[in-house]
């Protein structure tokens, strides 16, 4: 990870800003929604933990220290995956986020809570991202 | 397939936010995979290069990219190193303006 920081600084320009954009690691919310209702489920898990969400706060802070860049402006955000039912979610989860576990329990409870709100109702994932912006230093 | 991402925008607004100005910036974008990111900020730079190693996704990148990307916008299998090198080995001069790791470090 400081390598790829290191390839990312030689193709700036003098000044140039690099924006990391990564989740901050904290596991994903799964809730059921209908307009404003939201219930908690549980939590989605990672089979490695999340572990390189913090592998890679700690690289771009090694990219600092070892002063190719310097802190300009950080930020964070909550990015949300919508599913019209739990089947979609797992089948989105099995091709774009191969590593995702999700609560044996929930399915059952996520059904359920689908069919209660009924028409309009869904699961969604709620995950927290950091975005950080870093002045290239010569 | 019913699944829709951040349908607020929330990436976006954090993204404009933090990258201020484009025009007239030219952008490397690592990890760009399907184009999504990359459709969310690229009408307002100059030039954007998107590269992923995934070759699947570079290949839905541009089969379902928007009209204007034609313009400015240019996707390539590759990762980050060999990229850089042949980059490099081109435009021994040039740099980008702003390089975003999207999701990808």
């Amino acid at each position: 990870m400081v390598h790829a920081l290191e390839i990312a600084h030689n193709l700036l320009k003098p000044g140039g800003v690099l924006v990391d954009i990564h989740p901050l690691g904290a596991p994903p919310a799964i809730q059921v929604r209908l307009e404003e209702k939201t219930i908690q489920v549980g939590w989605l898990q990672e089979t490695d933990n999340f572990i390189e969400y913090p592998q890679a706060t700690n690289a771009v802070a090694q990219a600092v220290s070892k002063g190719w860049f310097a802190l300009d402006q950080q930020c964070e955000f909550i990015f949300i995956t919508h599913a019209i039912s739990w089947e979609e979610l797992q089948s989105y989860l099995r091709t774009k986020w191969k590593d995702a576990i999700l609560p044996e329990d929930a399915a059952i409870r996520v059904e359920k809570l689908l069919e209660d709100f009924g028409v309009g109702s869904e699961v969604v994932l709620e995950e927290r991202i950091g975005v950080m912006a870093l002045l290239a230093r010569s | 397939m019913g699944v829709s991402l951040d349908p607020e925008q929330n990436e976006t607004h954090a993204l404009l936010q933090i990258l201020g100005d484009l025009s007239g910036k030219r952008v490397l974008e690592i990890g760009c995979g399907d184009g999504r990111m990359t459709g969310r900020y690229a009408e307002k730079a100059a030039q954007v290069i998107g590269i992923d190693p995934d070759g699947d996704k570079i290949s839905q990148a541009i089969r379902t990219a928007p009209p204007y990307f034609q313009e400015r916008v240019s996707f390539y299998a590759d990762d980050l190193e060999g990229y850089a090198a042949k980059w490099q080995l081109v435009n021994p001069e040039e740099g980008f303006d702003l390089v975003i790791l999207a999701w990808s470090l």
